[in-house]
């Protein structure tokens, strides 16, 4: 697990819980399920629940947490188990035996037991201890005798001892006194080095004559409970990633998280069949204070039931349902993030969490995980991914095709704010918002298909489909901001590689989405007379990838002007040079970039948009001299003026 | 939906690995599809931007369905002698006589292109599609009653369907194949504006041309400029012609008329296709080229 930051739970919509919160005694189950969005949709919560604060305001009824010794150590107490066994009914017992005159004599009976190892890591409230005890006195002369029990308890791990309550009798008869008793703790108080003891003896005080007096003593004790009460743990929500939540420490993943991608941002295969991008895990667990897990059943009472977690609905209203998987892949409208599982006990971990996977299938859905203890205990809420600032945008950013790394932090979901390079045109953008760019795009990397992100604020991305073979785009791979190569599956019909933008679940449509299309580059085997290659439709001005409908390559053309065969049909070694520098040109013109006049004097700088240059003119050997010379890249400063949108 | 025999009946994916771990490496392949022997449009305009070509009466409906390969290995087109496969579909999404649908058959011939490929290769029964590469297999479309076509616009979709075992068999191996499918767009039109009745002339005299009947394209060139003119596209490829022929000096005279007409705004149909100046640039410039290679083979004679 890579994260940095503690996640903080209980949060959701924005409202943080903070502090502690002990209600009433009540009972229930446990349970917990899934609920609300960031755009203020009513969530599937428990009835009385809005969704938001009313659901986390429940969690404040929620009993405080109970919690028992787990050892003891024992001298002369029968079953000391039954003294932390939470059942009323059973009770451990404290009997020191008689006591009489005639055969013992003057002194003292005792049984003692001590209960150790309380949980640790608990915020305590009170400490509390049933017990009772009785006995009785048969006095013969001058005899006189006394029977007395008594709880102590020490805060320091046994080093010093505080008593709680005591019972005397030196009565012929004593009624068993049953005791309730108490002692306030500080909330500081380490759990772990509280120690309950229980004490119960019988004394012969005064025999008179020991050989003759038959002055006896006899009484008991029994525990039927102790317990602290303790401030109930914080039920929290964490998202695993990478399989390696330890209990021990617990982390979340959340403030890192990207939806399809590995905690370092590299996105993850485009599923090749199915919508499932990947499997992630909602852990649920009880925090301590000290930051460590608690185990449910430390300290929930019988009552509560056994801790369960569910998950409710599998709803649009806390879900994302975005067409398909990416900006421009995928046809499905079902729910971006779907739990296969919808009911999870608390078994891992030897009790510590409950865990649900949570499948991913959308590279920019978004969900609000809502995880409630059965009978409404417990809420907590997860937004997925973090979105603490409301920008629809993850918290922790994201890796763009480059390499880097993009933070979300300040930048609204609909905007198109690509200042580089800039325009002529006064209108920086690349016709992509800030959610589409971060949502990504399927795009073909090293021969495969691969989901890239983009960058939203410093870079236009120009989309380009080519059936011109070459495993780059030639020499529009020279032009300075990123260039992605597409395969017909990331286009549709009309050349959108934005079309997904629909979403009839949480958070709507994208926001600020205007379509915007690649330029598709056809190479035609064939013979023009009229050009190397041209933008189509021609009546369209200006030319930028929503105007330009094709870009044609005509090879035999191309081979018809390359030296020094000048035949269509035969192919000279500039060819691909040729091809190389005219698929430049025309994609060049596809985003409004003007040409440079070779024959212009003086001539202007050489650039890939240079005219009158491949042509044949001048003297044969200047010709070919020009072909062993082919520009290949764009001019920058007088080139790089692309025009990606209009206004 | 209309399935058709086809020879390609496997695609085998034979790629080094470029992936890691236990990821499936999906090889993608584009189908594209493309106007073959298209003289493309000089005068006339489709009447959707996104129609790929224009037909007129008498002209044969020929395309190549092309397979683009992405990946980084090879590809294996096993093109048995069994000739019925139901993995290639073609859907018509929108046709203005349903009858076209029984009307029209495919007729396969072959041709590939690609990286180290030369163009209109046979293939063999079991080619390797090389990483980048591609093939063609070319279509006539043909009508049978050629007077029944129906004007109007055509569209149909191309998509390749990997069969299940072959699937099975590629992902036992880490390997899968995704195969893109495609659309186009044509038209079918009557000749009945000017513009349309210029480039049934222009598109005569192109493929005269092409098959060196010099004579008959000068003859289909001088009728179109009888009825317009000032078409620099008629004088272009006069001149063109007049070069191959090595008549240079005729062929100067047209190009240069060519040259006058675009520059001096006098082609009015060619300038009014033309809203951005590129394409007029493009056009000077090559004549201009060849104007003074014309100029060199005079001066070498």
């Amino acid at each position: 697990m890579r994260g940095t930051r503690v996640m903080v739970s209980l949060m959701g919509l924005g409202v943080i819980i903070s502090g502690w919160r002990v209600g009433s005694l009540r009972t229930g189950t446990l349970a917990w399920w899934a609920a609300s969005g960031a755009d203020g949709v009513v969530a599937d919560v428990p009835a009385g629940g809005d969704g938001t604060g009313s659901v986390l305001a429940a969690a404040g009824q929620a009993p405080p947490a109970v919690i028992r010794p787990r050892a003891y150590v024992n001298d002369g107490f029968s079953d000391p188990q039954q003294a932390v066994d939470k059942n009323p009914a059973t009770a451990s017992g404290g009997h020191p035996g008689g006591r009489i005159c005639h055969t013992h004599c003057v002194g003292v009976n005792r049984v003692t037991c001590t209960w150790v190892d309380f949980p640790a890591g608990y915020r305590p409230m009170e400490l509390r201890v049933k017990w009772r005890a009785g006995g009785g006195v048969a006095i013969v002369g001058e005899g006189r005798a006394r029977v007395e029990a008594w709880i102590e308890y020490s805060l320091d791990g046994g080093g010093s001892w505080v008593e709680m309550e005591r019972w005397m009798c030196e009565q012929p008869r004593c009624e068993l006194a049953a005791h309730e008793v108490g002692v306030p703790l500080s909330g500081a108080q380490a759990t772990g080095l509280v120690q309950v003891r229980a004490t119960v003896e019988v004394t012969l005080l005064q025999c008179g004559d020991c050989q003759t007096n038959s002055t006896n003593v006899d009484g008991d004790m029994s525990v039927y409970d102790i317990r602290i009460v303790a401030e109930r743990p914080e039920f929290r929500l964490f998202l695993d990633v990478d399989g390696d939540f330890d209990p021990a420490h617990p982390e979340s993943d959340i403030d890192l998280y990207v939806p399809g991608a590995r905690l370092d941002g590299e996105s993850l295969p485009v599923p090749s069949s199915g919508t499932t991008i990947q499997t992630v895990e909602v852990v649920a667990g009880y925090v301590l204070p000290d930051g460590k897990l608690a185990k449910p059943a430390e300290f929930i009472e019988p009552g509560e039931g056994t801790p369960r977690v569910s998950y409710p609905a599998r709803s649009s209203r806390n879900t994302s349902r975005f067409r398909g998987i990416a900006m421009n892949c995928g046809t499905s409208t079902g729910l971006d993030f779907y739990l296969p599982v919808i009911r999870w006990g608390f078994v891992d971990d030897g009790g510590m969490t409950a865990r649900v996977p949570l499948e991913c299938r959308d590279y920019g859905g978004m969900t609000v995980v809502v995880g409630t203890t059965q009978g409404g205990n417990d809420t907590a809420t997860l937004r997925i991914p973090q979105d603490e600032d409301g920008n629809l945008l993850p918290d922790g950013g994201w890796l763009d095709a480059d390499g880097n790394w993009i933070d979300s932090a300040g930048i609204a979901p609909d905007a198109d704010d690509d200042l580089f390079p800039s325009t002529t045109n006064g209108v920086n953008g690349d016709g992509l918002s800030a959610y589409e760019e971060y949502r990504g795009f399927v795009v073909l990397s090293n021969g495969i298909e691969r989901h890239r992100r983009t960058n939203p604020s410093n870079n236009k991305d120009l989309f380009i489909w080519s059936d011109v073979f070459s495993d780059n785009l030639y020499d529009a791979t020279h032009l300075p901001f990123p260039k992605h190569r597409i395969t017909n599956g990331g286009k549709d019909p009309s050349r959108r590689i934005n079309f997904n933008y629909t979403n009839n679940g949480l958070g709507g449509n994208i926001p600020g989405h205007v379509d915007q299309r690649c330029l598709t580059v056809f190479r035609i085997e064939e013979f023009r007379d009229c050009c190397y290659g041209q933008n189509l439709p021609p009546r369209v001005q200006p030319w930028t990838p929503n105007n330009t409908d094709r870009i044609e390559i005509y090879i035999q053309s191309i081979r018809w002007a390359s030296p020094p065969n000048m035949d269509r049909f035969i192919v000279d070694s500039f060819d691909d040079a040729g091809i190389r520098h005219v698929l430049g040109h025309e994609v060049g013109h596809g985003i409004n970039i003007a040409h440079r006049d070779y024959l212009v004097s003086p001539p202007p700088p050489l650039s890939v948009m240079i005219i009158n240059y491949i042509t044949p003119g001048g003297d044969r050997q200047a010709w070919q001299q020009r072909w062993n010379n082919l520009p290949h890249n764009y001019h920058e400063g007088l080139d790089i003026i692309p025009w990606l949108r209009l206004k | 939906m209309r399935k058709i025999n086809l020879l390609v009946l496997y695609i085998i994916v034979a790629l080094s690995s470029s992936a890691s771990g236990d990821e499936v490496i999906q090889v993608p392949i584009d189908i594209v599809i493309s106007a073959v022997d298209h003289p493309g449009e000089t005068f006339a305009l489709p009447s959707r931007s996104s129609t790929r070509a224009i037909y007129y009466p008498g002209e044969e409906v020929k395309l190549g369905i092309g397979l683009l390969n992405y990946g980084t290995g090879e590809v294996w087109l096993n093109l048995p002698e069994t000739k019925v496969t139901e993995h290639f579909i073609f859907r018509w999404l929108e046709t203005p006589d349903e009858r076209v649908r029984s009307m029209m058959a495919f007729e396969p011939g072959l041709m590939y292109w690609g990286r180290d490929f030369k163009p209109s290769a046979r293939i063999e029964k079991v080619t390797k599609l090389p990483p980048q590469g591609a093939i063609s297999i070319q279509w006539s479309l043909t009508w049978r009653d050629v007077s029944s076509r129906a004007p109007g616009h055509y569209e149909f979709e191309a998509t390749y369907v990997v069969p299940p075992k072959l699937r099975q068999l590629l992902e036992r191996s880490g390997k899968d194949i995704i195969v893109h499918g495609a659309r186009f767009q044509f038209e079918l039109r009557e000749p009945t504006t000017l513009e349309d009745r210029l480039e049934v002339l222009y598109r005569a005299a192109v493929r005269a041309y092409l098959n060196k009947d010099y004579d008959k394209a000068v003859t289909n060139l001088k009728e179109l400029l009888a009825i317009y003119p000032n078409s620099s596209a008629a004088y272009s490829l006069l001149g063109r012609i007049h070069f191959d022929t090595g008549d240079y000096m005729k062929a100067i005279t047209h190009d240069q008329k060519a040259i006058d007409l675009l520059a001096s705004g006098t082609d009015v149909i060619r300038l009014k296709y033309w809203a951005a100046g590129h394409n007029k640039d493009h056009i000077i410039a090559v004549l201009r080229g060849r104007i003074e290679v014309a100029k060199q083979r005079l001066h070498h004679r």
